[in-house]
């Protein structure tokens, strides 16, 4: 059985607040300095799925990750995880690509790889944060997505996927092949050691360009047309007293006065 | 307050490759055994090793020279413990930055995205659990159970915290440090008080391995936590917690409304005031190794900008005058004073001291990734503590104790190594 | 199968709960009418589902021109498979300019799949949607990067696709004098191209007020420590007559079921009174809850991100802060029930 998980390599969401900068000419996130790219959240939980199902039934597991200029010592982590092999599908071009784009080139890759069960990703990027992706790959491929899951369990060629709804949650079937895109409520990436790290430094790892894929026209569906930090307009009325007590009753009678009781 | 590599063209540019970086000064040189003073270059042996090699390095990185960042190159600018004293050595001669160049090398790197994968390690220990050890968050107070001292975390006032630091906080062998440091505060008459399980880490290893990001929310944190809680002195027994708070915390712009103590400081000043008095007789032999953070490397560094004029063809008139820190104003005299006041006890200085001091081999990560070259480093130091005849090394920094007792144990020994606190308790 | 022979600029694709077009839905025909009025064409709103005898009037009161139904048996629940074959004839033959639909669970799950087959663009969770006056093109506005930007997409192909956040549109007083044509579409589907089965449905009932409904919040986060500690939120909750809700990390750690988070990847609302506990304020978060009418934080950091937002903050610990403010909300209420009394 082989599953693949997709993980994009991502500007650090959790960058210092200071370091968050556009350039508007450019219209894209000024990269951070000192602060290098991590793996998309959701996408560790993706790859936690897929290490779950390699735990139960044995699968071999392949990262693939695309982008213009990737960082294998972040990318690693996912073979320093548990992950069988990574494949960096990397090229210039495939720069400021939009999700049905993006969508298209890792499908290529995925039948490059050829004979996958499963495809996991993560819900939405921590970028741009669409969710489109994930459908976009089951579609392409002609095969079932379910999404938004936090577990996932299978019967012979079933998936049997517990996923969130508005009220609750649904149990969802599907037959192999399919994609899974995973939320965080699955669960977090386990812990790295070193015994995995060492392990990593042998695992396989490729590097695919533009030309090794056969790539379809992947024409830009939607343009940006700006990209700028909303200004925030909020002054805060901090209430003060001399012990919690009497701070909290200041509160209280504040939000009276304001009728919001 | 992000390094950036191109603030240092210019002295990445002017190294003339003397090599003095390699060695202590010729006048304070005593010997040939002991007178390297890189260990990167002194075990590895290649230019590129040694600081002018890294400024070549961090050059070639900023001109864009490099064709590709390999794992040989990540090996090169990681096996480097950020001891300084390359710069201390470069700068008996001239005027150059030489550590803050390696700094910003290693932030370039990291913000390209090139580390050592131990390193995620750290980072990822530091960003789920607030510390460096990989030890669950909750964990942090621990070492205090059971200790009469104030808990700032429980809403309780002090005029003075104690910052433990994260080695202290989790390795049970070095807790007991911690714990007698608060309780000669106390003996001290100090109003000391402790974060407990809300102190998070001081952001020094995150710094040093070019994780800036990182360093800036832990240091930005810390110096909020500590002007909230109205403290007047910040105290610290770990001299890379110390060296940090004193030298890199003043450069984010925050109002620091607290002023940063090491605890040799801290008992010293107590000494002198009479508060503590030594009355037990320790006869001895020891020797006193001086950590890097706590010596040369905590002066405040202020970044130059300004304009260099060429006069005469050669010599730079620079207009702010630059101030340069060459690690003569550490924190020398107090250890050593501590030490000397300890009835019977000889202190004899090893060859390489002060701003010349010889890394313990822990520092920058070396420790939790390279234990070997940690080790290595660290036996050279203890070699030299031997050859000055001292029965014991007495320090003032966990990670120096520590890396110094792994080498002496891995090499069979019997090397004692004390933490000043140690000495001072049982003196009392 | 009636004519479409009317042009219509914007097609939505609305949801009905119990009998009603939902509350996103009628934002959609809010905002949705004025797009079609700039663009001097129709609105037309398609809903699919199993009865709908009481949408299509509904609809046209709330603001649309022509209203499609797709009444099958089979389509009493969403399933992605059964709406694709439908929307994708019903957009092959209206040929719209714009396809909205709400970011709710449905048009999260539903959008990208369309989109891909109608080989257009799609921007998801828009705040605004406006047509550019210079190109005609729909601009649409949406948070990136966890909601620390914004930024304004256009769509050069057909029919330009945008989810619409809840609250993003309002809607339209329902007016029954409005007109309308109310026509059924082909809503037969090859069963044979379902491709996975909703085998089970688990809805949690759980008292008190619903989230969305309430007028005030009480959310707790990971300051919280554990998920007994928000029996003191559902306490205050229960005294303000609101609901308790989280942010992720709570729910993550299964202190709290999943459908209690707020923020950008669980609800969004806009209660009049939003009391954050022990929540930092990421950006995650804010984004489920910056438009209420007021946002008090408590937090025990003076320098957590959730007081550069809020309107109101108390500095302290959650223990220490809310149990008197609930006494001293008792006794203000208290005196209100007197006062009432006489």
């Amino acid at each position: 059985m082989q599953v693949v998980v997709c993980i994009k390599q991502v500007l650090d969401p959790e960058m210092p607040r200071s370091a968050f900068k556009i350039d508007p000419k450019e219209k894209r996130v000024v990269p951070p300095r000192g602060t290098p790219p991590v793996l998309s959240p959701f996408d560790e939980n993706a790859l936690e799925a897929a290490l779950r199902v390699k735990d139960e039934h044995g699968a071999k597991v392949v990262a693939i990750s695309m982008g213009s200029t990737l960082a294998q010592a972040v990318l690693r982590k996912t073979l320093a995880a548990g992950a069988d092999e990574l494949i960096l599908v990397e090229d210039p071009m495939f720069q400021d690509l939009d999700s049905f784009a993006t969508a298209g080139i890792l499908v290529s890759a995925i039948r490059k790889i050829g004979d996958v069960d499963i495809v996991f990703t993560g819900r939405q990027a921590a970028d741009w944060d669409s969710g489109i992706t994930g459908c976009a790959i089951a579609e392409e491929l002609g095969i079932p997505c379910i999404t938004l899951a936090r577990k996932v369990e299978m019967n012979d060629r079933r998936v049997r996927v517990e996923r969130l709804s508005a009220d609750g949650f649904e149990i969802v079937q599907a037959t192999l092949p399919c994609v899974i895109t995973v939320d965080s409520a699955l669960g977090e990436l386990r812990q790295v050691t070193l015994q995995g790290l060492s392990a990593a430094r042998k695992k396989p790892l490729h590097v695919w360009k533009a030309a090794d894929l056969h790539l379809p026209p992947l024409p830009p569906r939607c343009e940006l047309l700006d990209l700028y930090i909303p200004k925030r307009e909020t002054v805060c009325e901090v209430i003060k007293g001399e012990t919690p007590e009497e701070a909290s009753a200041r509160l209280a009678d504040r939000l009276h006065e304001e009728r919001l009781l | 307050m992000i390094l950036d590599l191109k603030d240092y063209l210019d002295d990445m540019k002017r190294c003339a490759r003397c090599s003095l970086c390699k060695w202590p000064p010729l006048a304070q040189m005593k010997s040939w055994r002991f007178s390297n003073n890189c260990p990167s270059i002194a075990r590895y042996n290649f230019h590129t090793y040694s600081g002018g090699g890294r400024m070549a390095l961090g050059l070639a990185l900023a001109e864009g020279r490099l064709d590709a960042i390999t794992d040989e190159l990540l090996n090169i600018v990681y096996r480097c413990t950020a001891c300084g004293a390359c710069d201390s050595s470069c700068k008996y001669n001239s005027d150059l930055e030489l550590l803050w160049p390696i700094y910003s090398t290693r932030a370039h790197l990291a913000g390209m995205g090139h580390f050592l994968p131990e390193h995620s390690m750290i980072i990822d220990s530091l960003r789920k659990e607030d510390n460096t050890m990989m030890k669950p968050k909750a964990d942090r107070g621990k070492w205090a159970e059971g200790l009469d001292v104030k808990d700032l975390s429980k809403g309780e006032k002090a005029e003075v915290v104690y910052h433990a630091g994260c080695l202290y906080c989790y390795d049970p062998e070095l807790s007991p440090i911690a714990r007698d440091t608060v309780l000669l505060l106390k003996e001290a008459g100090v109003d000391v008080g402790i974060r407990g399980s809300q102190e998070t880490c001081c952001g020094s290893t995150a710094f040093q391995l070019g994780f800036q990001g990182e360093f800036i929310k832990f240091a930005e944190s810390n110096i909020d936590d500590w002007n909230a809680a109205g403290v007047a002195r910040v105290v610290t027994s770990c001299a890379c917690g110390f060296g940090i708070m004193k030298s890199v915390y003043p450069l984010l712009g925050k109002e620091m409304k607290f002023e940063v103590l090491h605890i040799t400081q801290y008992l010293d000043e107590l000494l002198k005031q009479g508060k503590l008095k030594f009355s037990r007789s320790l006869p001895a032999r020891v020797t006193y190794h001086d950590p890097c953070n706590l010596g040369r490397k905590s002066e405040t560094y202020v970044p130059w900008k300004g304009e260099g004029k060429k006069v005469l063809g050669q010599f730079i008139l620079r207009e702010p005058e630059k101030i340069v820190h060459r690690g003569w104003n550490g924190i020398y005299e107090p250890p050593r004073d501590i030490i000397r006041s300890v009835p019977g006890i000889q202190l004899v200085e090893m060859e390489r001291i002060m701003e010349y001091s010889w890394c313990c081999g822990a520092g920058s990560g070396v420790k939790q990734t390279m234990n070997d070259l940690a080790l290595w480093i660290a036996s050279e130091r203890i070699e030299e503590a031997r050859s000055v005849g001292s029965e014991a090394i007495v320090t003032a920094c966990p990670w120096c104790e520590q890396n110094l007792k792994d080498a002496i144990k891995a090499a069979g020994g019997n090397l004692m190594v004390y933490d000043i606190v140690e000495l001072a308790r049982q003196a009392l | 199968m009636a004519s479409m022979t009317d042009r219509t600029a914007v097609l939505i694709l609305g949801e009905v709960t119990k009998g009603r077009l939902s509350a996103s839905t009628r934002e959609l025909i809010g905002g949705g009418r004025d797009l079609a009025d700039t663009l001097r064409s129709k609105l037309t709103l398609a809903v699919l589902g199993d009865d709908l005898k009481a949408t299509g009037e509904e609809a046209i009161a709330c603001g649309a021109d022509v209203v499609l139904l797709a009444e099958n048996p089979s389509l009493r629940e969403y399933q992605a498979d059964a709406y694709l074959q439908i929307l994708e004839r019903a957009v092959d033959h209206i040929n719209p300019e714009i396809l909205l639909m709400g970011h709710t669970s449905l048009g999260r799950d539903f959008a990208p799949r369309l989109a891909y087959r109608l080989k257009t663009g799609l921007s998801m969770d828009c705040v605004e949607l406006s047509i550019d006056p210079g190109s005609g093109l729909l601009r649409m506005t949406r948070p990136v990067y966890g909601c620390k930007a914004l930024s304004v997409m256009v769509c050069r192909t057909k029919p330009q696709m945008a989810t619409a956040r809840l609250g993003a549109m309002r809607p339209l007083d329902p007016d029954a004098t409005r007109s309308g044509r109310v026509a059924a579409i082909d809503a037969d589907i090859d069963r044979s191209l379902i491709r996975a089965q909703v085998i089970e449905r688990v809805d949690p009932y759980e008292e008190g007020v619903a989230l969305e409904d309430a007028r005030v919040i009480v959310c707790g986060g990971r300051g919280m420590g554990s998920g007994e500690s928000f029996g003191l939120l559902e306490e205050l909750a229960q005294l303000l007559g609101g609901a308790v809700g989280a942010s992720r990390p709570p729910c993550d750690s299964g202190w709290v079921p999943s459908t209690r988070q707020i923020g950008l990847t669980g609800k969004i609302l806009r209660p009049d009174l939003y009391i954050a506990v022990a929540i930092s304020g990421s950006s995650q978060h804010m984004a489920g809850c910056s438009d209420s009418r007021r946002i008090v934080a408590i937090n025990k950091d003076p320098q957590a991100n959730i007081f550069s937002v809020a309107h109101y903050g108390v500095v302290g610990d959650y223990r220490e802060i809310v149990p008197p403010f609930m006494q001293r909300v008792k006794q203000i209420l208290g005196v209100r029930e007197r006062d009432d009394d006489t």
